[in-house]
């Protein structure tokens, strides 16, 4: 039995300004979002909409500022201007209920190297207050469905890339959160590691979970998500299905788009 | 606050300790290697200036490896924050519902067992070396009482550090600024002469060291000027931390 208050999520008003009753409850809601960074605007007025249960794909170049909004989303960074709900909740003023709320994958492999796999499970989600009973039953099944048994015994000092990368995954989501973010999630597994990862991270959706992915693998988010939205220079300057960014683009997959929009707009110097 | 996060941050960091070599090997083996030194090397030389007649220069001198050990825990701290920051653990223990103060909270109580380990296990070797420690009981949880405030002050001045130092090279380098003259004058020299000791002042494990000395020298608990240091000692070490928290936080958490 998990002790830990589970909080339901916010009921989003979604203005349709037709009167009819949302489809989708949106899950996150960012409003002119902007970050700045001395004279460097990482973020520059985002607005955007995830709805629960979707898996959004966010894509971008290099520096785009995906790091810097999801880091602001998981109340990691203050935001300079504009807001951002979680589930409801304001990044700004009610961080420790967004916290709860949400697992995170960073793209650091980001794990205490003197632990077990499966100390660093439970340490996390200790801190996530999680039941004692509750939390085990929980890191054994991480550790089983990622046949990961044997290795979460050892120090993670001894393990691989891939390995480390997987367990960054898992502690992300120990606590079962309802939003998962995943930066870069599958950078620098090997090909059937990455595979076996984005089949993992496609079942998510069919346990109700919303996830924002960011990733570098174009083919990884045309494969997942839902909805993609690609973003430069801190603007969003696409989104919408895959389908629908190609047919608006022409293009014949996903990365032409994404070299298409990107490419146009260092052709156009913006 | 919660417990339960607490107390699997405290774990954390005992584990750290028993399982890392380097942590070991500064924070419990070279006390003890210390207080073996010392032992071989002063227990023949005496003194008319001690307080105890027939005391040995090894006795003489072990409140202040008792304090000597607990100076090292700044660095220690500061090093491991920063590898914890520069490979991303510290944002993501940050994107737990964990907060500030707990995590602090948590890095000091940890910090507190080391210190009262050390102190310990360095006064059980010198007990088996011969040492008779004076000031029974009571005697030895005020000087745990002495400790626990040092482990405290090096805390912070680990967070301190850790505020500013980017990379472990400059942390290394940075608490050396502190570590040489609480070990030259804090430790060992404050005994020697009025200007040593007017200079040890200035360091937080002098009012250890006195104290300490007093205590198991003399088996004085009831001397003014220990109360006078505990004073000092505490209000040096709320000052040190609330320091460095600040700093720190200013650098990590929001």
């Amino acid at each position: 039995m998990q002790t830990k208050e589970k909080i339901p999520l916010k009921k989003q008003q979604m203005d349709t300004g037709n009167g009819r009753t949302p489809q989708y409850e949106n899950v996150i809601v960012i409003k002119d979002l902007v970050k700045q960074f001395d004279d460097v605007t990482a973020v520059n007025g985002l607005n955007l909409e995830i709805q629960k249960g979707e898996m959004f794909g966010f894509l971008g170049p290099n520096g785009a500022g995906k790091t810097t909004t999801i880091s602001m989303l998981c109340g990691l960074l203050a935001p300079t201007a504009g807001s951002a709900q979680i589930a409801g909740f304001d990044i700004g003023t009610e961080t420790q209920k967004v916290k709860e709320l949400i697992g995170v994958c960073p793209q650091e492999a980001a794990v205490f190297k003197f632990l077990t796999g499966m100390e660093n499970l439970e340490l996390f989600g200790n801190l996530h207050g999680m039941d004692k009973q509750v939390l085990k039953e929980r890191a054994a099944e991480l550790v089983n469905q990622a046949d990961f048994s044997d290795a979460a015994k050892r120090r993670t000092k001894g393990y691989s890339g891939g390995m480390m990368r997987q367990l960054n995954l898992m502690i992300a989501l120990i606590s079962d959160p309802e939003i998962v973010f995943l930066d870069e999630p599958t950078v620098g597994m090997d090909a059937r590691a990455r595979r076996r990862t984005w089949e993992y991270i496609g079942s998510l959706k069919d346990q109700g979970k919303t996830v924002i992915l960011t990733t570098h693998y174009i083919e990884e988010a045309q494969a997942l998500s839902d909805r993609v939205g690609i973003i430069d220079y801190g603007e969003l300057i696409g989104l919408g299905t895959s389908a629908e960014l190609m047919a608006e683009n022409e293009a014949k997959d996903l990365e032409s788009v994404f070299l298409n929009i990107t490419g146009r707009r260092i052709a156009e110097g913006s | 606050m919660k417990m339960q996060k607490i107390s699997a941050l405290v774990g954390v960091e005992l584990k750290k300790m028993y399982r890392d070599p380097m942590t070991l090997a500064v924070l419990l083996l070279m006390p003890v290697g210390l207080t073996l030194i010392f032992y071989l090397a002063l227990s023949g030389v005496s003194n008319d200036y001690y307080p105890v007649p027939g005391m040995n220069h090894f006795e003489y001198l072990l409140p202040g490896v008792m304090g000597y050990a607990v100076i090292y825990m700044g660095m220690m701290v500061a090093l491991a924050l920063v590898d914890y920051r520069q490979i991303g653990l510290l944002k993501r223990v940050e994107a737990t519902p964990v907060t500030s103060a707990e995590y602090l909270g948590s890095l000091i109580i940890a910090n507190m067992v080391i210190a009262t380990v050390q102190a310990l296990l360095v006064l059980l070797v010198a007990r088996l070396l011969g040492f008779e420690p004076q000031g029974g009981l009571v005697g030895l949880l005020l000087a745990i009482l002495f400790i626990a405030l040092l482990a405290i002050t090096a805390v912070g001045l680990g967070l301190l550090t850790a505020g500013i130092a980017k990379n472990s090279g400059v942390a290394s380098g940075l608490a050396m600024i502190f570590i040489l003259p609480m070990m030259m004058f804090g430790a060992f020299l404050a005994v020697f002469d009025d200007m040593t000791r007017t200079i040890a002042r200035f360091t937080p494990n002098y009012y250890v060291t006195d104290s300490l000395m007093t205590i198991f020298h003399e088996g004085s608990i009831s001397r003014p000027a220990i109360w006078q240091n505990l004073l000092i000692l505490f209000v040096i070490s709320l000052v040190v931390v609330v320091a460095g928290m600040q700093l720190f936080k200013r650098t990590e958490f929001r």
